[in-house]
């Protein structure tokens, strides 16, 4: 029988490959108590954000539960930070306005888009949309391609450079490790505990958490009574994040 | 046949040769014992020690997608026991001493899962 190299080579490597790990046996669960929601969204009330030391506060809080090390520097990492009103709603700035909003600092996160760009991107399926609107990060499958980091509109996202060497590690969020695309994620796990945002929870009220798909939950009741902003809105990511000014 | 085989088969020869030789070397010793020591804290693992020490990267894989991409957080083992799917507030709360408990076996059967590249565990003062 002639052997083709093909037909060597494919025998042999179904040969070498490994038999599927045997399936777990236990069953899987959501968490008693874990909050859940139609389309999670975010309202920030800026008017309530003027004090400087309320948002350093809310962003040292994250990024010190998240341990994300926010060296100043072009390599500079974060969740959330904070612009004046004119860089992060640039197409939305009249020619002329009140100078205290013009140089208002904002808080900028993920927007979690409902079409976001970052997923479509993403070769790995390491970014992920959730049923919920979340948008996820799997740091196990990422493999720090930064396409994401491209397609984003809002900078939300940042890379591992380096190893992050922390002073101190917040043992319940693991580090992420070099080569490794982060953000902001609702605080997912949180959520799964019953437990809001961290930012939400530090923010004094000046940031609420809620389902914008049920009429009665608190961010509906403060976008039905204010005017807000989202963040380039002509680009059709359909942002979750929402700004009261 | 393959073409080629002939002339190839010397340099076949050499290499089983030398494969056969770490086999010979090792005659009469002994592997090491790869039961890893038992947890520090607790009475059973979340499955039984044989699931456990034929399946745990598995079991391990399947939590991990399950938390993350499926936001499943809460694991039945097929006993009924319900457990919090975390490496760090289950595993570790037993599993004190990772360089005892994972790092042996590991070591000996040259695996070096990359799970300890993110999860942390701050070991007891020995």
């Amino acid at each position: 029988m002639s052997l083709s190299r093909r037909r060597f080579l494919l025998l042999a490597s179904s040969a070498l490959a490994t038999p599927p790990a045997a399936a777990a046996g236990g069953q899987y669960l959501a968490a008693p108590g874990a909050l859940s929601a139609g389309r999670w969204a975010l309202v920030m009330d800026t008017r309530r954000l003027a004090r400087p030391e309320l948002r350093e506060s809310i962003i040292n809080a994250c990024h010190a539960f998240h341990n994300v090390l926010s060296r100043p520097g072009p390599r500079q990492m974060a969740w959330i930070r904070q612009q004046d009103f004119s860089s992060v709603f640039t197409d939305q700035v009249p020619p002329v306005m009140p100078a205290e909003l013009s140089s208002r600092k904002i808080l900028i996160l993920c927007n979690h888009c409902a079409n976001p760009p970052c997923v479509r991107v993403c070769p790995t399926g390491a970014a992920f949309l959730r049923e919920d609107g979340i948008v996820g990060m799997d740091f196990h499958r990422c493999i720090g391609c930064r396409y994401c980091m491209a397609a984003c509109p809002f900078g939300a996202r940042s890379f591992n450079f380096e190893k992050p060497r922390l002073a101190a590690v917040h043992p319940a969020f693991p580090p992420r490790t070099r080569g490794v695309v982060e953000k902001c994620t609702f605080c997912a796990e949180r959520l799964a505990a019953g437990l809001p945002p961290l930012c939400v929870e530090v923010s004094e009220g000046a940031i609420v958490f809620g389902d914008l798909q049920d009429p009665s939950s608190p961010v509906s009741a403060l976008l039905t009574e204010n005017f807000s902003l989202r963040r380039k809105p002509e680009l059709g990511t359909q942002p979750g994040v929402y700004y009261i000014l | 046949m393959i073409p080629g085989l002939r002339r190839a088969l010397p340099g076949v020869a050499v290499f089983a040769a030398l494969a056969a030789c770490t086999f010979f070397r090792a005659r009469g010793s002994a592997f090491p014992d790869l039961a890893p020591p038992l947890a520090e804290k607790g009475s059973s693992c979340v499955e039984d020690r044989a699931f456990m020490a034929s399946s745990h990267m598995a079991l391990l894989a399947g939590w991990r997608d399950a938390a993350v991409r499926g936001n499943t957080r809460r694991y039945v083992a097929l006993d009924g026991r319900a457990w919090e799917i975390s490496l760090e507030k289950t595993c570790f709360s037993c599993h004190t001493r990772k360089s005892a408990f994972c790092d042996s076996c590991h070591a000996s059967l040259l695996a070096s899962p990359s799970c300890w590249e993110c999860h942390v565990i701050a070991e007891a003062a020995e």
